[in-house]
């Protein structure tokens, strides 16, 4: 198929767009980094004001286990901070927040996106003991598990399953929770 | 983390679907295979069994009568050659005394179920063509798996088609016996609710509404589905929340992300045995649908609740039909219903399958009661003195978003208004106006009660910012429909708000300039709009319905 | 770069690599060593002696073939090469290899029985000649040498070989194994139930392989009690799902077959099913047709054939656009084979044509006729009467063609094949098809890989002959061989089809899993060069029934007698001496050779009748009607093999009794009647339309599910009468109503021969 000219020029359009495309998602990555970091270094980042009588949730809902079904691994989208399209052979590492909250959560993202933003080392799916920060992770386009206060390490299992998490790490520190040892 | 499901059964058989009905059955620790053919199939597990086996025997169905005679044989020849006590069981007294007959063995009958209907529907099921289905006299038959037995024998009085004395004896052990036990005492009844990942709070801020009423009104337990990343205001209102993602959050192949769903939701519904399921969304999603379906999903009835007003241009045939898999479809009423040009206008009229449809009066989460007064909504927003305006727009007005924003401003400006920007608690805290660096923006969840804060409010309309404004806010209102939105007729409503007196409408292509001046002159004036009308209490009308549906039987 | 070391050196390091497990390192050291064959050939030798031991046949195999290629391969090299060659099905250079070393006829009994082996197939005599010697071969080239026997149809040959087999090697299984089915494919049931049981012992695999052909034999015998023990045996076993889905199938017991099916994704999740067995499941349900359920295995994740991923993907699953796929286990179960391949070629929808235009047969044109073997059977007789009646109507037999798809001698699948020689018609032995040499287009070939396996293996042979013979006419004769003639002749557009099917539809011959032939004969009727017959009114109803198609559907298409072979004896019964009464029937459940035992005893013990009771069958109850017969004290009943001129056994009786409870036309009861014989049978099928019964030379009807005591009172009655009549009145009505004439007549008709 031709467009315009010959094939030669039809060939160099198609690069000029990828080229394009790259730019354009370089800079968009970027507005969204800068915004990100915003919110992270802001007074109060995962502020959510609701107003007239709260109530206490009675507990966490636990989905007992799926395990007798074969169940389609799941994607795990890159984050709208991904500059470049993420290598498949980057792990899939599941987050745990500690059970942080407010600031010191806010902070520890920071560190940890960061790390991600200028260097990808993963694909990240976040655990999230609460529901605040899931707002703020959904808009930057990550994978979000809202797991109460469930043992992360427990978790591993269903989130192979679904995701194809290797590792479930430390938010704050990094360590290591739980690793995948089978096949 | 899960054990072995406590049940044997061939994948199309509805037994199992009555088995988890019964008190004594139902996680006693017990076996069960549901037939002679289930127990063949899977004797390795009977015989690993720790705790108590039972098979249910069956009568011949739809076989041939050398295979279920067969079948039989080898049964009895397994248990024979056994360790194993089995106990055999039969739907009924009339069965177990041919199957004792038949096996030489003891039989029992199973307990009779409770009654769960008692009025004059009928629906007659038959497997003469394969697949079970409901024949209808007026239309095709309907495919029986997408219906759980345990709710159709809440729905009707089952008969079977002739010929096949199995279905007669699933039939009649459906529909029960009046007085026969119903096992422990009654519980707090539970629904679950699910909210998908509309545009904006629509969705959530409904049935937050509708939960509150079942939590207050009939004690409920109201748990959420939710795909909407407002999940924590649903936390912040008492509520258990289980949060989800869409396929497309995730990037996913629909038909990956639904077989999660289906057995994730299936679990739940395993786990909670709710007795409502209760969707907020145009049309019934398949993985709630087949989760129902399961065994051991109890016996929940299924309402959906879909708002009426689509565009026009939206045919929805296919997304109309899901309706007949419900038991409820409510219409959370809306004000400017005689403007609705959608296909679900007047459908409330119609009964479509087993659903009953019903129209509420609209449903808004604030209450009239709940409104502050002026002086108290400024306190609470942290705002000053002076004239105010409202704009909440979010990012779905009509055409050129930053011109409007422009002339918004310049008009406001023009009027000596100050203008607060309302920023949805989903969105980022500095959103890209590209305007002053002196812009107000307040985000707090829900905003009506601090309506009366703002002398004018500029808004989309929306269900939730429509009926909110037009019942429980006295001032000026400008309406800009949004541009977005797939479904939702923001124009109609906007038009007859503004045919009724009750709201100016900015239509797309209108003069914008002379519209929002004399808009601002009104709420420079304090302007009131006293013809508005009365707030009702559709969410507890809501609540009311589905709660009926929780005690009915017909 | 080569380099020259001494071979001793060499040999260690190859001893040394070889031990480790490094065969392929040792094979390249020996290649870059420099030492080559034609001087070291003792090198080579021991390291192809080594990859034997070490069981990897390709690099023996590698090693043999430089050997041989340099000339210096000594016996072993060349019989072990022989041996490789034969197992990958490459006899000719199996062949090759052995004469160039030993002759044409050698000497070396290893030699002689591998060449057997190697001319099986194209020089059958000569191959035999070789293998009269295999019982003194090595135990690989003795197995050998009963499975090429068994391939080309010699059972009692491969017989004794086992047996003798068996002498020198007792322990050896695969010999007991193979005894076991050749005594089963030869009839001999309770040598197979025995070699069979024997070797039940072991591990799972095995016990479940065993009861699933104790399973099958003794269905087969209609032994129920056995059926359901062995049945309940397997189910208990923790065996692998392909074990109980084939128990299931032979079981005819659909719905456990479906209930395997459904519990496999789950098992498979929690890794009790492997994915090679999970393969193979979907590899199976393929081959039966449940095309669907193998696609919601697929759906579910479990792991699919790359081929078989590949054929579903070209009929449309898992393809974008592509069919829908089954959302539930119960539209997976709706979609099958043939169903999904019909209609055939949707656009090329025939215009109903009128009759004048419908094809007429030429002088030149041939016609094939095809059935399944040519067993002493009724179905079997008849198929030769049609070969019979036409030549006798002046079709000149060098136009005519039988095809069998089996006809061996030992299985007992020849039984009319001299017969149906001396017509002078051309004999094909479909078994004997070079299916590689099959030209098709991709679509058809795509529609024949999906068919049932069962229905696409008896396709291909019947296309291959079809293909080179052109006939006009291809004419089916019972189920199996109607629908691939069927098949083959829609699909390649053969101008007349003719189909005969069976006297009542398969589920009542206990057929459980009848879709195939329905979904066949419903796609086949919408073409108007198709025909199918039934050969009585109620057969043809019973069909139309069963296939939900408008009375008159299907036409009727009469036995046939040969009057000249069944005519009635010269003069009357001889007054005095025992009644001969005969009976002549398969030995299967569904003749109730039991009841006419006791029908038989009834008539000796309570009616003090004198009989010379005759039964003249076989079939898988013969050793219980033995049984039987002695414990009721029939010791003089005879027993004989099914003759292939059973006329003179009506000739040389008095009356025949026939107490089916399944019929459509008995042949035997026209026969009988054609000799003059008087008849008392059951009311079932068409055996009352088959009976003369009026005036004194009337038939008896039985009611259908009479009694020995009943029966046998109503035959004592009868029999006065019946005897004592003259008997012409009753070949009056055979000659009438079922001549060969008449059947020709009929055929040709059908053919679209001009009148």
């Amino acid at each position: 198929m031709k467009v315009g000219g010959n094939t030669r020029d039809y060939d160099e359009t198609l690069r000029r767009l990828e080229q394009d495309n790259d730019d354009l998602r370089g800079k968009l990555a970027r507005h969204e980094f800068r915004q990100m970091q915003q919110e992270l270094t802001s007074e109060d980042p995962f502020r959510l004001d609701v107003l007239g009588p709260q109530a206490t949730a009675p507990g966490d809902v636990m989905l007992p286990d799926v395990d007798d079904v074969l169940l389609p691994r799941l994607p795990v989208p890159a984050g709208t901070i991904a500059r470049d399209l993420l290598s498949p052979d980057l792990p899939v590492i599941a987050v745990h927040d500690d059970g942080l909250s407010g600031r010191p959560l806010a902070a520890a993202l920071m560190g940890l996106l960061k790390t991600q933003y200028d260097k990808p080392f993963a694909r990240l799916v976040f655990l999230c003991s609460g529901f605040e920060a899931v707002p703020f992770l959904g808009r930057y386009g990550f994978a979000v598990e809202q797991v109460g206060r469930a043992d992360p390490a427990t978790l591993l299992p269903r989130l192979r399953r679904r995701y194809g998490v290797v590792q479930i790490r430390s938010v704050g520190s990094g360590d290591l929770i739980a690793r995948w040892q089978g096949g | 983390m899960s054990g072995p499901r406590p049940w044997l059964a061939h994948a199309t058989d509805p037994l199992p679907q009555l088995l988890s009905e019964h008190p004594s059955l139902d996680g006693a620790g017990g076996l069960i295979a549901a037939s002679q053919v289930a127990a063949l199939a899977d004797w390795q597990s009977i015989e690993r069994w720790p705790g108590e086996v039972s098979i249910v025997l069956r009568r011949i169905g739809q076989e041939e009568p050398a295979e279920w005679r067969d079948g039989l044989a080898i049964l009895l020849r397994l248990i024979s050659g056994s360790r194993k006590d089995v106990r055999l069981l039969a739907l009924n007294p009339a069965a177990a005394d041919f199957l004792a007959r038949e096996t030489g063995l003891p039989v029992a009958a199973l307990p009779d179920l409770p009654r769960r209907y008692a009025g004059a529907c009928r629906l007659t099921l038959s497997r003469a063509e394969g697949p079970l289905q409901i024949l209808r006299i007026e239309a095709g038959p309907l495919p029986a798996r997408q219906y759980n037995l345990a709710r159709l024998r809440r729905m009707a009085v089952i008969d079977a088609a002739p010929g096949d004395p199995d279905l007669s004896d699933l039939a009649a052990h459906a529909n029960g016996v009046a007085g026969a036990d119903a096992g422990d005492g009654a519980r707090a009844p539970v629904v679950v609710v699910v909210v998908p990942n509309g545009i904006g709070l629509g969705h959530v801020t409904r049935m937050l509404a509708v939960a509150r009423h079942l939590r207050q009104d009939r004690g409920a337990r109201v748990v959420f589905w939710s795909f909407s990343r407002a999940a924590g205001i649903i936390s912040r209102f008492g509520f258990e929340t289980v949060l989800r993602q869409t396929a497309q959050h995730l990037g996913a192949e629909t038909g990956d992300w639904l077989k999660w769903e289906t057995e994730e939701f299936a679990a739940l519904l395993r786990g909670l045995k709710p007795d409502l399921v209760v969707q907020d969304s145009s049309a019934l999603q398949r993985f709630v649908v087949d989760a129902l379906a399961r065994p051991g999903s109890g016996a929940a009835r299924l309402a959906l609740i879909r708002r009426g007003m689509w565009q026009a241009s939206v045919l929805g045939t296919e997304a109309l039909a899901s309706e007949e898999l419900a038991d409820l479809v409510l219409e959370p009423g809306d004000l400017a219903s005689e403007a609705d040009r959608g296909v679900t206008r007047g459908r409330s009229a119609n009964r479509t399958g087993f659903a009953r449809m019903a129209v509420s009066a609209p449903v808004t989460l604030t209450g009239r009661d709940e409104v502050l007064d002026r002086r108290s909504a400024r306190r609470a927003l942290g705002l000053g003195r002076g004239r105010l305006c409202l704009v909440s727009l979010g990012g779905e007005a009509i055409g050129d978003w930053n011109l409007l924003a422009r002339n918004l401003v310049a008009a406001a400006d023009r009027a000596r208004i100050g203008l607060v920007w309302a920023r949805s608690p989903l969105a980022a805290p500095d959103p890209m106006l590209g305007l002053r660096p002196d812009i107000v923006t307040r985000s707090v969840y829900p905003l009506a009660p601090c309506l009366a804060a703002f002398d004018g409010v500029v808004s989309s309309v929306g269900y939730n910012s429509f009926h909110e404004l037009m019942q429980l806010y006295d001032g000026p209102v400008l309406f800009v429909p949004g541009r977005h939105s797939r479904l939702d007729d923001q124009a109609a409503r906007a038009q007859f708000a503004a045919s009724r007196g009750w709201a100016t409408h900015l239509a797309e292509g209108g003069a914008q300039h002379d519209v929002l001046s004399a808009f601002m002159a009104d709420v420079r004036a304090a302007r009131r709009v006293p013809a508005r009308p009365e707030w009702r209490n559709g969410a507890s009308e809501v609540a009311g319905a589905l709660g009926d549906l929780l005690g009915a039987g017909g | 770069m080569r380099s020259n070391v001494g071979a001793g050196t060499v040999r260690l390091e190859l001893v040394e690599l070889c031990s480790k497990g490094q065969l392929a390192t040792a094979h390249l050291r020996l290649l870059d060593s420099g030492l080559d064959a034609v001087d070291h050939p003792g090198l080579w030798e021991f390291l192809e002696r080594r990859f034997v031991e070490a069981g990897d046949a390709l690099l023996a195999h590698r090693v043999r073939r430089d050997l041989l290629a340099a000339e210096v391969a000594s016996t072993d090299i060349v019989l072990n090469e022989a041996r490789y060659e034969i197992e990958n099905n490459r006899p000719g250079r199996a062949r090759t290899y052995i004469e160039n070393a030993f002759g044409p006829d050698p000497g070396n009994d290893e030699a002689r029985v591998l060449l057997g082996v190697a001319l099986t197939s194209e020089d059958k005599e000569r191959a035999l000649r070789l293998l009269e010697g295999a019982a003194t071969g090595t135990e690989a080239a003795t197995l050998l040498a009963i499975d090429a026997l068994r391939d080309i149809g010699e059972l009692r040959r491969a017989r004794r070989l086992c047996e003798a087999a068996l002498e020198r090697y007792p322990r050896n299984a695969m010999f007991s194994n193979r005894l076991g089915w050749i005594a089963e494919g030869t009839g001999d049931f309770e040598t197979a139930i025995s070699i069979v049981s024997t070797t039940r012992a072991g591990d799972i695999e095995g016990e479940a392989q065993a009861l699933n052909r104790l399973v099958r034999i003794h269905r087969r015998l209609g032994d129920r009690a056995a059926t359901i023990a062995h049945a309940a045996d397997l189910l208990r076993l923790d065996a692998r799902p392909t074990q109980k889905l084939r128990l299931a199938r032979a079981l005819g017991q659909p719905r456990l077959l479906e209930h395997l099916v459904s519990l496999l994704p789950a098992q498979f999740a929690r890794a009790e099913v492997t994915g090679d067995e999970a393969g193979k499941v979907i590899g199976f349900l393929l081959e039966q047709g449940y095309v669907g359920l193998a696609v919601f295995l697929w759906q579910a994740g479990l792991p699919i054939a790359p081929a078989e991923k590949l054929l579903l993907e070209r009929f449309g699953f898992g393809v974008n656009p592509g069919r829908q796929l089954p959302q539930s286990f119960d539209e997976a179960l709706s979609i099958r084979s043939p169903d999904i391949l019909f209609p055939l070629y949707p656009e090329c929808a025939e215009a109903t044509p009128q009759a004048a235009s419908a094809p007429v047969l030429r002088d030149s044109d041939r016609v094939l006729l095809v059935n399944s073997v040519l067993s002493a059977g009724g179905a079997e007789r008849q198929f030769l009467m049609v070969a019979r009646s036409l030549v006798a109507a002046g079709l000149s037999p060098d136009r005519l063609h039988a095809a069998l798809f089996s006809m061996e001698g030992d299985r007992g699948h020849d039984h009319f094949e001299a017969e149906l020689r001396a017509t002078g018609i051309h004999v094909h032995d479909l078994s004997r098809e070079d299916i590689s040499k099959i030209a098709m287009r991709d679509r058809d070939r795509d529609i024949v890989a999906m068919l049932p396996a069962r229905l696409s293996t008896d396709v291909l042979p019947l296309w291959r002959l079809v293909q080179r013979l052109e006939p006009a006419v291809v004419h089916g004769w019972q189920d199996r061989a109607s629908i691939a003639a069927g098949l083959v002749g829609r699909m390649l557009e053969v101008e007349r089809t003719v189909l005969s099917v069976r006297n009542m539809r398969p589920r009542k011959r206990g057929e459980d899993f009848d879709w195939v032939p329905r979904s066949v004969y419903r796609e086949l009727l919408a073409s108007p060069s198709v025909a199918i017959t039934a050969n009585s009114f109620e057969g043809a109803r019973d069909y139309e029934d069963w296939l939900g198609l408008a009375g008159d559907s299907l036409s009727v298409l009469s036995n046939a007698i040969d009057e000249a072979v069944f005519k009635p004896r010269s003069g009357p019964r001889q007054p005095g001496g025992p009644i001969r009464i005969l009976g002549v029937f398969r030995l299967t459940e569904n003749k109730r050779p039991i009841l006419w035992l006791e029908t038989i005893a009834a008539l000796r013990a309570s009616h003090a009748v004198e009989i010379a009771p005759r039964l003249v069958g076989a079939g898988p109850m013969a050793d219980e009607v033995r049984r039987s017969a002695a414990r009721l004290g029939l010791d003089d009943l005879t027993i004989e093999a099914p003759l292939p001129d059973p006329s003179d056994i009506y000739r040389s009786s008095d009356v025949l009794l026939l107490m089916s409870s399944v019929e459509g036309t008995p042949n035997v009861v026209l026969e009988a009647q054609a000799c003059g014989l008087p008849v008392a049978a059951c009311q079932v099928g068409g055996v009352q339309k088959a009976m003369h019964l009026d005036g004194e030379d009337a038939g008896l009807l039985l009611d259908a599910d009479v009694g020995a005591a009943d029966a046998a009172g109503a035959i004592a009655a009868w029999l006065p009468e019946a005897l004592a009549a003259p008997g012409k009145a009753r070949v009056d009505f055979i000659r009438r109503n079922y001549s060969m004439q008449a059947l020709a007549r009929n055929l040709l008709g059908l053919y679209g021969a001009r009148t």
